[in-house]
């Protein structure tokens, strides 16, 4: 073989390479291809699209710096799909939220503690005319959730004639929007603008039998809450977007050819049109100081061997036995409008939609749209990051971040996930917010593990990034003092950077730490722990015990019980066969209720069809505000005294009689006996797995039927029993104490000694820090 | 050169008082245990009969803490109120051990540790006067300065992100400029009411801001170099903590050792600073017979402690 053919064979693998590559950066803006065709069994769009919004809008800069209007015509085509003649609608203007502190958000939001910036400026969404056919229709704004006069975010149609089944209203709407600063999701400030929730939007129409919950005339509308998102139909957008020329916009949709620049009393106006097909919202944003990056980006690299996600991809191919076809995933185009301080990080968002499209189109089919913008949003607009739209993110990061934190890596992964659960299974996030939130709270940390490992913990102190986390913030010195001791708010010392650089003294007090040594699940855990047992999971968004309730019972504890799900298959039926029913239940509930409406109870029927019968746990785990915690409670054996447990009084019982478990005079113990006891309200059935001297396990079950009588049991084992563990497996990361879930004989004080003299050390240095003063 | 005696005292003044700052070391670590015992016995309830023990105590694993917290009710409020007291301890003793150290910085030989005791009696209550004065003034410098800090903060928003962290960490550095130079202010007044024996710590207080203000090179630098010394410390040793931790008894005995060696130091750079601040305020006093002691070393005539003054005794 001569040179030049050895050297051909590199090159053309590195070609390849290129060609195949994850993330590649084009220089060139070219005009916007058509959605690539999805080559595969998943549909592409929504078979009934009952809903087709027109808009033409355009970006007003009112004043000196925010001032932001937007000023709209808008017609919405509304097909009555149901079996009844229609007489009004409902519409969304989800905006008014932000009119004033009034509304039902900012009631919301205030009440649990949330603070307005100093700067806030309020929105105001206006309709000067909505009408059908020519004529002029009257509206009324209703508050159909708590009857509060002051919120804005729901209006009344009255319609001159009823939409008959099967035909279609054309609702014409002249709108204006005054944007609010950005506080949440939306607004504008300093030049930024992110126009969501922006224009009036059509309630769906579930019908008058419905038994959905909050249905008002058949319509379901539900006002704009503090910790509620969003429900809507499917719908075709045909949006122009006006801006003054030099904007950096990103949109939903694909832009319809070249901008067209107009110069109108010396202004220069560009004008730009998407159309997005079979999506529940348009979003957009705009920005001059936007760095515009594109990409096009294959999720998969199938001749990798190296690469995690592609790994997972052909470990999920041959596991469920996939046709090509069924696991082919697209190249999409992924643009990302980075700031110009994080320009850096832009291929690390880029790179982190390559994970988050492989990985849940690995699980959930192939993303459809052929486009995703990733936003990032200014620090001071930093309410307006982390947030999903149809084909466009919200994302968020800091100034250096470092890759161990993983800090765009995650929120971006997150997002994007939504594109499935929220964009394409699109359940209702008012009502059961567990569906988006939670499943792809979960996937994202299956993700995050698969691609990243865990993340490294870092304290961000005047824009420097310290690795690891300061002692004290974990024994439970996180609170202030001036809280602690109540004082009023003008008397509450500010918190000064420099400040709180010299008393807790990083290089002393900080420790290394990652989120998780083994287990992606275990933040879940924790944060579920801030408000285990006081809600439901399927609740309206507004009705939970206050807002960390809302975030735990729709992030942390869906994914905690997903993680049950698969775990309990993992012990039924082997981990490979239980990993094959879960993903196969997944892929199939992605499936069935592609482009559709899912509900909690279609995913658990799914899942009993697919994998297996989560059974009456499912309801404890899901529906009901219960608390789960197992523990071991001692260890006895040999000749230890027996303890027959507790009376109806609750009196301990002793040595009712000698136990044959007593030592046979060798010294060595012929039984031991394992306490387990039940000490929350949840019955699930635990496993119960013993270390005997020398080595040997053994396992034992407390069944949940026979936990209905008794809150606690005494398991015999042979042998001496040197370590007693509940739910070995992890499968139960619910419980509420998990200190107690193992017991070893022996004791060791390390653990103790320890974190007691780092916590002293961060003490005693923090005090001759104060010191200075006195 | 304009620091060269203050220096060279304050660095005779550490040298000779190894053992006291030894001593003040331990009744730092003293004043600390309350919570630290209550936490060893919470910790070790906890994790004692874990079968991961050992890694509990390699690396930090923040689910045992979320559980150590949530299974203990009030743990958090148990740990504030003992570190509270901690704290309440310290402001109580330090008076005593500030007082001691201006007397060591004043008494120029070594002395031993019931004379050490004896400096730190016999102004205590003037200091404590001064530690609260000390306090009230943090307290209130802090609440001086919240507006300027949320006004930085919104003009900060108005910027980018890398300008904004500079426009924040410029304005941090000024607040605590101000807050050193409280502290010096007070350095010098636990010096000037040792050394003039006036009634009237306020008075006194007066007296050394107008010192600071008229010697404002020699203070600032003497404050800067202990404050530097400290920081060096903190710095140079903080990484052989971090190095040494582990999840063994030795390992956390080496970082025991360590941090209270850290501690130590970080003592004599205080003491350091108070040494040079006499020196200074001597010196600029054109007290020469004081300043002729520095040199010295052995001072003549009565020991002013020796005599009862009126506004000591208690």
């Amino acid at each position: 073989m001569s040179a030049a053919r050895w050297l051909a064979v590199p090159v053309a693998i590195a070609a390849l390479a290129l060609r195949a590559g994850s993330v590649s950066a084009q220089d060139e803006k070219g005009g916007e291809p058509a959605p690539p065709p999805v080559a595969s069994s998943w549909p592409s769009r929504a078979e009934r699209v009952p809903v087709k919004y027109t808009i033409d809008a355009e970006y007003v800069e009112t004043g000196f710096g925010d001032g932001v209007r937007i000023v709209g015509d808008e017609t919405i085509f509304w097909t009555n799909v149901s079996q009844e003649p229609v007489k009004l609608v409902y519409l969304h203007t989800y905006a008014n939220a932000f009119r004033n502190t009034r509304s039902t958000f900012l009631r919301e939001a205030l009440r649990d503690g949330a603070e307005l910036p100093k700067d806030m400026k309020f929105a105001d969404m206006a309709m000067p005319r909505v009408s059908a056919y020519g004529d002029e229709l009257a509206t009324q704004w209703v508050s159909p959730d708590d009857g509060n006069a002051d919120d804005r975010t729901v209006v009344r149609v009255d319609l001159r004639d009823a939409v008959e089944p099967g035909a279609t209203l054309q609702l014409e709407i002249r709108f204006t929007l005054e944007m609010p600063r950005v506080f949440r999701r939306m607004g504008a400030h300093n030049g930024f603008l992110m126009a969501a929730q922006w224009y009036p939007k059509l309630g769906m129409y579930v019908g008058r039998d419905s038994t959905m919950k909050n249905v008002r005339d058949g319509w379901y509308c539900h006002q704009y809450h503090a910790n509620t998102e969003f429900a809507a139909d499917f719908a075709d957008y045909d949006v122009t977007l006006r801006f003054p020329a030099g904007l950096k916009v990103g949109a939903t949709g694909h832009p319809q050819g070249e901008d067209v620049i107009e110069e109108k009393a010396g202004v220069r106006t560009a004008r730009r049109r998407y159309k997005a097909e079979s999506v529940v919202d348009f979003a957009w944003t705009a920005s001059r100081r936007f760095i515009e990056r594109e990409y096009d980006v294959t999720p998969i690299r199938p001749e990798t061997l190296d690469d995690p996600v592609s790994a997972e991809w052909r470990r999920r191919k041959a596991q469920l036995a996939l046709p090509d076809a069924d696991v082919a995933l697209p190249t999409v185009k992924v643009i990302v409008l980075v700031q110009p301080e994080h320009a850096d990080q832009a291929d690390r968002m880029a790179e982190a939609a390559r994970v988050a499209l492989g990985s849940f189109g690995t699980w959930l089919g192939p993303y459809p749209y052929g486009r995703l913008t990733i936003v990032d949003p200014p620090w001071a607009s930093s309410g307006a990051g982390g947030m999903e739209y149809p084909m466009l993110v919200t994302a968020g990061t800091s100034l250096g971040s470092p890759a161990a934190s993983q800090r765009p890596e995650g929120v971006t992964v997150h997002e994007i996930g939504h594109q499935w659960l929220m964009g394409l299974l699109a359940n209702n996030e008012a009502e059961e917010a567990w569906l988006d939130e939670g499943i792809n709270t979960y996937l994202t940390a299956l993700a995050m593990d698969l691609a990243y490992g865990p993340a490294s913990q870092f304290t961000e102190v005047l824009g420097v990034h310290y690795p690891g986390v300061q002692i004290h913030e974990f024994p439970g010195l996180a609170a202030g003092w001036p809280e602690a001791l109540g004082l009023p708010k003008w008397a509450r010392p500010p918190s000064i950077d420099a400040f709180r650089l010299w008393c807790d003294l990083p290089p002393l007090s900080q420790v290394p730490a990652r989120r998780y040594a083994t287990d992606p699940m275990l933040p879940l855990r924790r944060s579920w722990l801030r408000r285990a047992g006081y809600d439901g999971m399927v609740k309206s968004g507004w009705t939970f015990f206050d807002r960390t309730s809302y975030a735990v019972n729709a992030y942390s504890r869906p994914a905690l019980f997903l993680n049950t799900l698969r775990r309990s298959l993992g012990a039924e039926f082997g981990e490979d066969e239980g990993d094959r029913r879960f993903f196969r239940a997944l892929r199939s509930y992605a499936k069935q209720f592609r482009f559709k409406h899912p509900t909690t109870g279609d995913f658990l029927r799914t899942f009993k069809e697919e994998a297996a019968d989560p059974g009456p746990a499912a309801d404890q785990l899901v529906r009901a505000a219960t608390t789960l915690d197992y523990s071991v409670e001692s260890i006895r054996s040999g000749d230890d005294p027996e303890l027959t447990g507790f009376d109806d009084k609750g009196v301990l019982k002793k040595a009712r009689e000698k136990d044959e478990s007593a030592a046979d005079g060798t010294g060595k113990a012929k039984t031991s006996i394992v306490r387990v006891r039940r000490r929350g309200e949840a019955v699930v059935p635990i496993d119960v797995e013993v270390v005997r001297e020398g080595g040997r396990v053994e396992r034992a079950r407390w069944e949940a039927k026979d936990q209905a009588q008794e809150r606690w049991r005494d398991f015999k084992f042979d042998g001496k029993v040197v370590v007693a563990r509940v739910d070995p497996g992890s499968v139960y990361l619910q419980d509420g104490n998990r200190c107690d879930n193992a017991h070893a004989v022996d004791a060791n004080a390390r653990p103790a000694v320890k974190w007691s003299v780092r916590f002293l050390g961060w003490l005693e240095n923090a005090l001759c820090s104060y010191g200075r003063f006195f | 050169m304009f620091l060269g005696e203050p220096l060279r005292h304050a660095w005779r003044t550490v040298r000779s008082s190894k053992r006291m700052l030894v001593a003040v070391g331990v009744l730092d670590l003293i004043v600390c245990l309350p919570p630290t015992i209550w936490l060893l016995q919470k910790v070790h309830a906890a994790s004692a009969h874990r079968p991961d023990a050992l890694e509990l105590a390699r690396g930090l694993d923040p689910d045992f803490f979320a559980d150590l917290r949530g299974g203990t009710a009030g743990f958090d409020e148990s740990l504030t109120t003992l570190c509270a007291i901690s704290f309440g301890l310290f402001f109580l003793l330090r008076p005593f051990v500030m007082g001691a150290y201006v007397g060591l910085a004043a008494t120029r030989r070594r002395v031993h540790l019931g004379h050490f005791a004896k400096e730190g009696g016999s102004v205590y209550w003037k200091f404590l006067r001064l530690a609260l004065l000390a306090g009230i003034a943090a307290f209130l410098l802090s609440i001086a300065a919240k507006p300027l800090l949320e006004q930085v903060d919104e003009w900060a928003k108005l910027r980018a992100e890398a300008t904004a962290q500079r426009y924040k960490g410029v304005t941090s550095a000024v607040v605590i400029g101000a807050y050193c130079l409280v502290a010096m202010v007070f350095d010098y007044a636990r010096v000037g009411i040792r050394m003039n024996r006036r009634p009237g710590v306020i008075a006194e207080l007066g007296r050394s801001a107008l010192f600071v203000l008229q010697h404002p090179a020699r203070t600032l630098a003497m404050f800067v170099v202990s404050l530097a010394l400290e920081a060096g410390v903190i710095f140079g040793c903080g990484w052989l903590v971090q190095v040494a931790d582990g999840g063994y008894f030795t390992t956390s005995a080496i970082v025991l050792v360590l941090l209270q060696f850290i501690v130590i130091l970080r003592e004599a750079a205080r003491l350091f600073h108070v040494a040079g601040a006499w020196q200074i305020r001597a010196t600029e006093a054109g007290d020469e017979r004081r300043g002729a002691e520095a040199i010295v070393g052995e001072p003549e005539g009565p020991d002013v402690l020796r005599t009862p003054l009126p506004w000591n005794v208690r």
